[in-house]
Order: C-alpha cells, then sequence, then structure tokens
C-alpha cells in the first residue's frame, strides 16, 4: 500500500541492526514502535486533565544459531547504538544456553514478507482541534451529569496513532498501523449510602467516535441506559444464586469468547491448555453445540486491529471452532509446530520493551440460523428481549430466565478450564424485567459453548478491553449476534447470594 | 539524567513571564525523570529463557512535566529522553493542550526529604551486566519446587535499577536511585506466590517463600467435596487480602474519587473522622523504611515520603490526596500508597495465630485464589467470585482442597465484630477472616 509513515525514517537504524547481527552470527526480529496518544478526562462537567504521550524506542530479540534467545530493547532508535544492543541481547542469549535452558529455532524456518498496512482514516490523529476535542467531551459528560442528582460522570477519551516496524534476519521489513481510540463514560449513583458504578463505552480506531453522528447518538443512548442501570442498582436486590437459563448481550459473549475459549485456544500455553492433550491442540474434537463457530481475526476499523504479528507475520482470521468442532488455534511463530496446528500471526505484544505472547484481536461467537432482529441493539429493553424470545419459541411464558447486560471483565485458568465474567446488572425476564444486582457468571470451557441455544440479531462485534496475559495489556474486542441465549447447565452458575 | 534534568529546568526556567505565540505566559512548572535499566528473566513450563521468557535487558528514559500558565490553564505530558531534542515541537503541543482547572496550582517549597536507603548495589551490578543472581534464584527455586513433586514451574525475575529526578520551579531538586526487585514462583497452576522489596532476597526469605509454596501446593493437590453451601468464614490469606484492599480500599481512599462523589465514602466522612471500621483496625501509609518496595523519597509531584493513617482505629483519617485534590478538598496532601493493596499496612493489635483460628471453625475456607476480583465494583463494596483455589476447614481441621462462588461484602467484613485478623508467616499484613456466603 502507498503513504508514507513514520516508521519509515529508520532505514538506517535497521540496517546498522542487519550488519551488526550477521558479525555475530545471528537470527534477529527487531520491532521498532512509535506511538503518541492523547488522552482526555472530564469529570462532573470539568476537565480533569489532558495529558499526551509519545513512546519511540525498538527492541531487538536475538536467536543464536542453536537458537537460544535474549532480548534487549531500548527508546532509542539510532544507527550508532545498535552494536551494543545486538551484544547486550547476545550476551544473554549465551547465558541461556549456558544454563541449558529453552531453544527454539522457528525464526530460520520462515520465508521472508514484505508486508505494509497503511488505513485510510476518516479523522485521523491530529484531524480536530484540541479545544474542539475539549468541547465535544464537555457537551457529553454535561449531558449525562445532569440526568440525576444522585449521579457523579467521568468521561475519559484517548486517541493513538500508533505505528510498528518489524524487521527480521531473513529479508523480513514490514510496517502496519494500529490506531485506536475510545470515549468511556463512568457512571457512580449514591444515595442512603449505598454506591453503584456502572459505565458506557464507544470504541473505535480515530476520531469519527466524537464526529460522526450516528456514533455521538449511538454512545448517548448507551450512556443514558448505563445511568438508569447505575439509578436503578440503588435499590436492587440480590439475585438467588444457581443455575439459569440466561440471555447475554453480545458484550457478555464476547467475553464468553475471549475468557471462555480464546485464551484456551492459544498456542503458547498448549502444553497445560484444556483444549491440548500431550501438548497438541485437540483438533476435531466437538467442543460447543453444533450451531456454534468461533472465529478470530483483524477487523479494518476495530479497536484491536492488528493486521501484522508482532514478529512480522500476517494475522489471520481463524475459525477456532467451526460448527462446534475444534479446528484450529491461535498460533505464534514459536508455538504453532509444538501444538500441531498452522501458524496464524497470533503474536502481539503491548510495547517494544516485551516479548510476544499469543493472543486474541477480535473474537467472535456466530450462531447459525440467528433469531431476526430489526431493530438498533443500543434500542432493544429487556421488555423487548423477552417478547422476541417467547415469539420465537425459544422460552415458555412465564419460565425463568435471566438477562445478563454490561461486560465488566473476566478470567480464565486456560489449564483447569475454569472461567468466569462479570456484568453491570441482571434482569429477570417478563411482561415487566425485574432488576437485580450483578453476580459473577462462572463456569466451564467446555461446557459453556455445548449450552448455547441461539442467536439473536445481526453479528456486533465492537465490545471492547484490555487483555491482560503475562504482565502485558494489549487491546481487545469481539462480540457475537445482538444476544446469545443459553441453556440451563449445572455447571454454568450466577454468583449472587443463597436467598434472594 | 544530571544533565539532562538541569539543561530542562534551564530550558523551562527561561520561559517563565514570557508570553507565547499562543498567548500564554508560562508562570511555574515541575518535571520527573526516571533513567530505568530492567532485567527480566523467566521460566515458562519448566523451561528456562525461552521465546516468552527470554533474559531481557529494557533500558528507557521516561518522565512527566506539568507546566502552570497565566489564568489558571495548565499542561500534562509525558517525556522521553529526546525532551530536549524535540523541544518546541513538545512545547507547541503542551500550549495545545493547555486546560483551565481552578485546583490545578500548587508547587512544593524546596526541602530536602528523608534520604532513605533504597538501591542495593548487589541489584545494580545486576542490571549492569552481572546477571548469574536471576538465574541461580531461577533454578534454585525450580530444584526446591521439584521437591515437592510440582510437574509445571512458571517463574519470574525482575530487577530495576531505577534514577530519579524530581525538580520544580520554586528550586526543588530530589535526586534518589531505587533497586526494586519482584521474584515470582507458580506451581502446578495450582498456586503463586512472589517476594518484592527494594532488594534482593535473603536466603531465608527466599527459603520461606519456596518452603510455604511447596507446603500450599502439596495441600492444594488432595481434593475433596464441598456439596452444601450457605454462610461461613472464609480465610484470605495475606496477598490475597492485599488484592482486596487494593480494590475495595484503595480505591475508595482516593482524593480524586472522593471529591467527585465516585467513592463508597463522602468527604463529610472524613472531615468528621467517622467510624466506619472496627475499633482495632488501623490502615497506615509508610513509605520512609529502607529498602522497602513500598518507600520512596518523594512522590511525583515533589510531596515528601511520610508515614499517616488512613484509617485510625477504625475512623476515617484523611484521603489519599495529590496537591490537585488536597486543594480542591481544603485538607493537606498525604504521601501516596505504592505497590497497590501491599502498600498499605494493616495494623491490628493482638493477632491470633492462624493456626489458632482455623482450629476454632467449624466451618470455613482459606481462600488462596478467585477468579474476576477486578471485575467487581469497587464503590458497592461487594464481592461475588469464584474461589477456584481454597481449602475447606471442618471442625477445625483443613480437609482438602474445593472450588466455590464467594459473596459478600468486603466493607461490612472490615467492620464486622466477629471478623478476625490472624499473623500469617512472615508476612507484614495479616491474614482476614470474615463472613460470606459461599457454594
Amino acid at each position: 500500500m502507498t503513504g508514507i509513515l513514520r516508521v519509515d525514517s529508520y532505514n538506517q537504524t535497521i540496517q546498522a541492526i542487519r550488519n551488526a547481527t550477521a558479525q555475530a552470527g545471528l537470527g534477529y526480529i527487531l520491532r521498532i514502535q512509535d506511538k503518541k496518544e492523547t488522552m482526555v478526562k472530564v469529570n462532573n462537567k470539568d476537565v480533569e486533565g489532558i495529558a499526551t504521550s509519545f513512546l519511540k524506542g525498538m527492541g531487538i530479540q536475538v536467536f543464536t544459531p542453536d537458537g537460544y534467545t535474549g532480548f534487549a530493547s531500548t527508546d532509542r532508535i539510532e544507527p550508532l547504538i545498535a552494536g551494543n544492543l545486538v551484544e547486550l541481547a547476545c550476551k544473554l542469549a549465551k547465558k541461556v544456553q549456558e544454563k541449558q535452558g529453552e531453544n527454539n529455532k522457528a525464526i530460520y524456518k520462515l520465508s521472508p514478507t514484505r508486508e505494509r498496512s497503511i488505513l485510510k482514516l476518516k479523522y485521523p490523529y491530529g484531524s480536530l482541534d484540541l479545544n474542539e476535542i475539549e468541547k465535544r467531551l464537555k457537551e457529553v459528560n454535561s449531558e449525562l451529569t445532569e440526568l440525576d442528582p444522585r449521579l457523579s460522570v467521568r468521561t475519559v477519551f484517548r486517541v493513538v496513532d500508533e505505528e510498528w516496524r518489524i524487521a527480521r534476519q531473513d529479508g523480513t521489513d514490514s510496517s502496519f498501523m494500529t490506531p485506536r481510540s475510545f470515549i468511556y463514560n463512568i457512571f457512580t449513583a449514591k444515595e442512603r449510602g449505598k454506591t453503584i458504578t456502572t459505565d458506557s463505552n464507544l470504541p473505535g480506531s480515530d476520531l469519527s467516535i466524537l464526529i460522526q453522528p450516528d456514533l455521538v447518538r449511538k454512545l448517548k443512548i448507551k450512556s443514558i441506559a448505563a445511568a438508569k442501570l447505575a439509578l436503578n442498582l440503588l435499590t436492587a436486590r440480590p439475585i438467588k444464586s444457581g443455575s439459569y437459563k440466561m440471555v447475554v448481550d453480545y458484550a457478555l459473549a464476547k467475553g464468553l469468547a475471549h475468557e471462555a475459549f480464546g485464551h484456551a485456544a492459544e498456542t503458547d500455553g498448549m502444553e497445560s491448555s484444556i483444549l491440548g492433550k500431550n501438548g497438541k491442540m485437540r483438533l476435531g474434537e466437538k467442543v460447543a453445540a453444533d450451531i456454534v463457530s468461533i472465529v478470530d481475526g483483524p477487523l479494518e476499523g476495530d479497536y484491536a486491529y492488528q493486521p501484522i504479528s508482532a514478529n512480522g507475520i500476517k494475522r489471520e482470521t481463524v475459525h477456532i471452532v467451526k460448527d462446534g468442532i475444534l479446528r484450529a488455534g491461535l498460533a505464534d511463530l514459536f508455538s504453532a509446530e509444538a501444538a500441531g496446528v498452522p501458524l496464524t500471526g497470533a503474536g502481539r505484544v503491548e510495547t517494544c520493551h516485551f516479548l510476544p505472547l499469543a493472543r486474541m484481536s477480535n473474537i467472535r461467537i456466530e450462531v447459525k440460523d440467528p433469531v431476526l432482529v430489526e431493530k438498533e441493539f443500543e434500542e432493544i429493553t429487556p421488555e423487548i428481549i423477552y417478547k422476541k424470545l417467547l415469539h420465537s419459541g425459544l422460552i415458555r411464558e412465564n419460565e425463568e430466565v435471566l438477562y445478563l447486560t454490561g461486560y465488566q471483565g473476566g478470567q480464565v485458568n486456560p489449564a483447569s478450564g475454569k472461567f468466569v465474567f462479570n456484568c453491570s446488572g441482571i434482569y429477570r425476564l417478563g411482561e415487566t424485567a425485574l432488576l437485580y444486582q450483578p453476580a459473577i457468571f462462572s463456569g466451564n470451557v467446555l461446557s459453556a459453548l455445548n449450552s448455547i441455544v441461539a442467536g439473536i440479531g445481526p453479528l456486533k462485534t465492537d465490545a471492547m478491553g484490555t487483555c491482560g496475559k503475562m504482565f502485558q495489556g494489549v487491546p481487545s474486542s469481539g462480540g457475537s449476534h445482538y444476544f446469545l441465549l443459553i441453556d440451563k447447565n449445572p455447571e454454568i452458575t450466577i454468583g449472587g447470594e443463597i436467598d434472594e | 539524567m544530571n544533565d539532562l534534568g538541569k539543561n530542562l529546568r534551564d530550558k523551562l526556567d527561561s520561559l517563565i513571564g514570557q508570553v507565547l505565540p499562543s498567548g500564554l505566559t508560562l508562570e511555574g512548572w515541575r518535571f520527573n525523570l526516571h533513567v530505568v535499566n530492567l532485567l527480566e528473566v523467566g521460566i515458562k513450563n519448566n523451561r528456562l529463557g525461552g521465546p516468552y521468557t527470554a533474559p531481557s535487558l529494557k533500558t528507557d528514559t521516561e518522565g512527566e512535566v506539568y507546566l502552570l500558565w497565566s489564568d489558571n490553564k495548565y499542561s500534562l505530558g509525558q517525556i522521553d529522553r529526546r525532551v530536549l531534542e524535540e523541544f518546541e515541537t513538545n512545547l507547541d503541543l503542551w500550549e495545545k493542550t493547555a486546560y483551565l482547572d481552578p485546583y490545578g496550582g500548587g508547587l512544593v517549597k524546596p526541602y530536602n526529604p528523608p534520604s532513605i536507603p533504597l538501591a542495593q548495589q548487589e541489584a545494580v551490578k545486576i542490571t549492569n551486566g552481572e546477571f548469574d543472581i536471576p538465574f541461580n534464584l531461577l533454578e534454585q527455586g525450580k530444584k526446591v519446587l521439584a521437591d515437592y513433586d510440582c510437574q509445571k514451574i512458571n517463574s519470574g525475575v525482575r530487577i530495576s535499577y531505577d534514577r530519579g529526578l524530581t525538580a520544580n520551579s520554586e528550586g526543588l531538586w530530589v535526586m534518589d536511585e531505587e533497586t526494586p526487585v519482584e521474584v515470582f514462583f507458580e506451581g502446578d497452576d495450582l498456586f503463586s506466590d512472589y517476594f518484592v522489596e527494594k532488594r534482593l532476597p535473603t536466603n531465608k526469605e527466599f527459603d520461606c517463600l519456596l518452603k510455604y509454596m511447596g507446603g500450599t501446593i502439596e495441600k492444594l493437590r488432595r481434593k475433596t467435596s464441598f456439596s452444601t453451601q450457605g454462610e461461613l468464614f472464609i480465610i484470605f490469606p495475606p496477598k490475597v487480602f492485599e488484592a482486596f484492599l487494593e480494590h475495595y480500599l484503595l480505591s475508595n481512599l482516593t482524593g480524586q474519587l472522593i471529591a467527585e462523589r465516585q467513592s463508597f465514602f463522602d468527604l463529610e466522612d472524613f472531615k468528621k473522622k467517622k467510624k466506619l471500621f472496627r475499633k482495632d483496625f488501623t490502615v497506615r501509609i509508610d513509605g520512609t523504611r529502607p529498602y522497602r518496595f513500598n518507600s520512596y523519597r518523594c512522590t511525583e509531584e515533589g510531596v515528601s515520603t511520610g508515614e499517616i493513617d488512613l484509617i485510625n482505629a477504625g475512623r476515617l483519617s484523611t484521603p489519599i490526596l495529590n496537591l490537585k485534590y488536597a486543594q480542591k478538598l481544603d485538607m493537606k496532601p498525604t504521601p501516596i500508597p505504592v505497590g497497590g493493596g501491599r502498600g498499605l499496612l494493616v495494623i491490628v493489635p493482638d493477632l491470633m495465630d492462624l493456626n489458632t483460628v482455623i482450629k476454632k471453625l467449624d466451618r470455613g475456607l482459606i481462600v488462596h485464589s478467585v477468579l474476576g476480583l477486578h471485575t467487581q465494583d469497587f464503590s458497592s463494596g461487594k464481592f461475588s467470585l469464584k474461589a477456584d483455589q481454597c481449602l475447606l476447614i471442618e471442625k477445625g481441621k483443613i480437609k482438602g482442597k474445593v472450588e466455590a462462588v464467594i459473596a459478600g461484602d468486603f466493607l461490612t467484613g472490615l467492620n464486622a465484630s466477629d471478623s478476625i485478623f490472624a499473623k500469617f508467616l512472615q508476612e507484614e499484613n495479616p491474614a482476614f477472616c470474615m463472613r460470606a456466603q459461599a457454594f
């Protein structure tokens, strides 16, 4: 693709690294990062802070001919320090060899690639005056703050302009952009000694989230719903703990895909993953209901978009599960072969100062023959969901069904297959839905996906988050149909309390 | 560091009083700079230094600049080693990002904060190229845990050498050196523990860490059934307790959230020194102890380290306040806790021994790990969590490992008369035992 990137200017440094590693007889992966970002925070109508930051640096991972590896990184991208950096990384690699540590020669089996991914953003970083950004955010915040005197509202906006360049000893030299943005509203409702916090968000890749009327409107509808939820939760009771038939929204479905499945499908953990056996991925096994597929891959314009891996390999869109059968893993350079799956370019890294790990990008659950829904997701109330389920014959009248809304993050132990995620609120569905306090949703990887009964509405894949693994956080996103219906299963439980 | 700091000081000083093209006039500044060398190495799945845990050395200069303009306007920007090379570009950006803040002002007057030893020469040598010690720690730990039949070991060592400078236009100039050290082990996906201080662990501390880990893993291997549900006592060992303290107490004690009505606590609660916890419960910040992980000379704003009670004998004492929120709430700025919940010291007189507590319990759980703490609403005080690594206690004895979903109110638990704080091995903070629901 044509166009100029800031990382194009580091040719001399790349050449110096190439010379230094060739002289030392080393293989290498060089990662150059150039990031700038702006963050604006508005709290209860006033600007709390505007902060700008930059990150320019490079990290070099060297490999001895026997595959022992060491890594050195710096905030200087200069040809003059290339020799010193290579020498340091080499010294560390030799220490691993001396201690008879792990070696991996996968780096020497790759073919060179020269990928270039430049996105044409509608409203890129810097295209809107900061005063205008501030003004628009204050408007968003003020309008929400005035909804109710019991509410306080904090608005956080972040826009990131990030570029990467990855080079290897085989001649690979790939460059790409990973732009992202979000607006995040946090609502705190306080009354008579009770405090409840909820949130709403709108992710994107540029400043469109502040400018495009349809996006501004979408955030407003989501935010009003989150604000009302916080207020209503002040008087909500805890739900009785146990197993239920449940509807989850697409953001929670993203949590289900991400926590209950995605992490277990990452090949760098296959030796102990519930989806592995003797280190190999259990390909061909039935792991979900026949109607369920799980897909992970980069989507242009998405918050977690990354077209090329941190090891310089093109990121593939992967059908991890197709029609209920485990088909592929999220495989990075160093673990694909051992896991017995094709390399899919899943290596991601937080900054150039870290080592890449196998990670998800945008993960979504797709269900065959979803129930059609005409309305926008943001317009659908719990009562509308109830009617839709009834009319579709998916539930009986007066059947006990819970609706979980608002993803609050999750966690998994890929070795045991236990996962949890949390919601903002729980409704007992009916002609009039009854609200309960949020409670933890917990289950087992291998039983959860078998319990998906139906998808409701079209696919929606913009549920955003930050995924933490081995002390690194990277943007993540995903989704599903507007809603998923999950059958009652004793292995899937809602926390809550013993009695309502 | 010194040259970069001095040149930046001179450059900023030269701008004071000048009307810049944006129409802004610089009235003051502060900045901090850190030059950091960080060495990391780890073991993943028993293998030392593979592609995911390769030994790595990071060199970085990072910091933050805060500019005070005329008419109550302020700018905040991250800075790095290129701050002077790219000064004109940065200045232009800082002018553009200046924002109005009636409470933004405030610079610390020059003073000499306590000189606390925080850099260990042995650790400095490691980041300068003498790499043996971290490799030896990993090897030794792996060997000891293997003696406890651990089949899968993950671990890591992180050692930093951080040279810091905090300065402002009033003449503040504080330099410091620190060597934060973290050593982490996990066995058989059952249990993990860590050492963290601003020095290397002593042999005794390291042995104690591994012995405790090995013993706990052995207990967690013995599964038992847990079929009943209801209210019982749950025990949080100190590091789990600290994670809860961080999530529920530290967040709610933050001055910014209190000022903006986004905390469980209200400003009036602090002004009236309201008693919300048991009278034997005190929570303190102490940043003055040599080589402790939560010690430092001054905050990024230049506020001195010190010792202060956030909760004293059950009564709210002060929120955690930086300069802005101290000014906004008309209170004094406080030291800032470092290291999350582990930066809060829980002081309870007459601690019981944990084994005595266990013997007294008819039914309870020792919760060694929870999934999903970060997903909980800190402002409500309530939790609903999967406790995936628990030891069941029945009639005063540990029966074996179980899993449970636990639910309760942590902040209420801290005030409950039947909650118990217990001494736990070499840990500074106690274990905490409170009533909760489990199934």
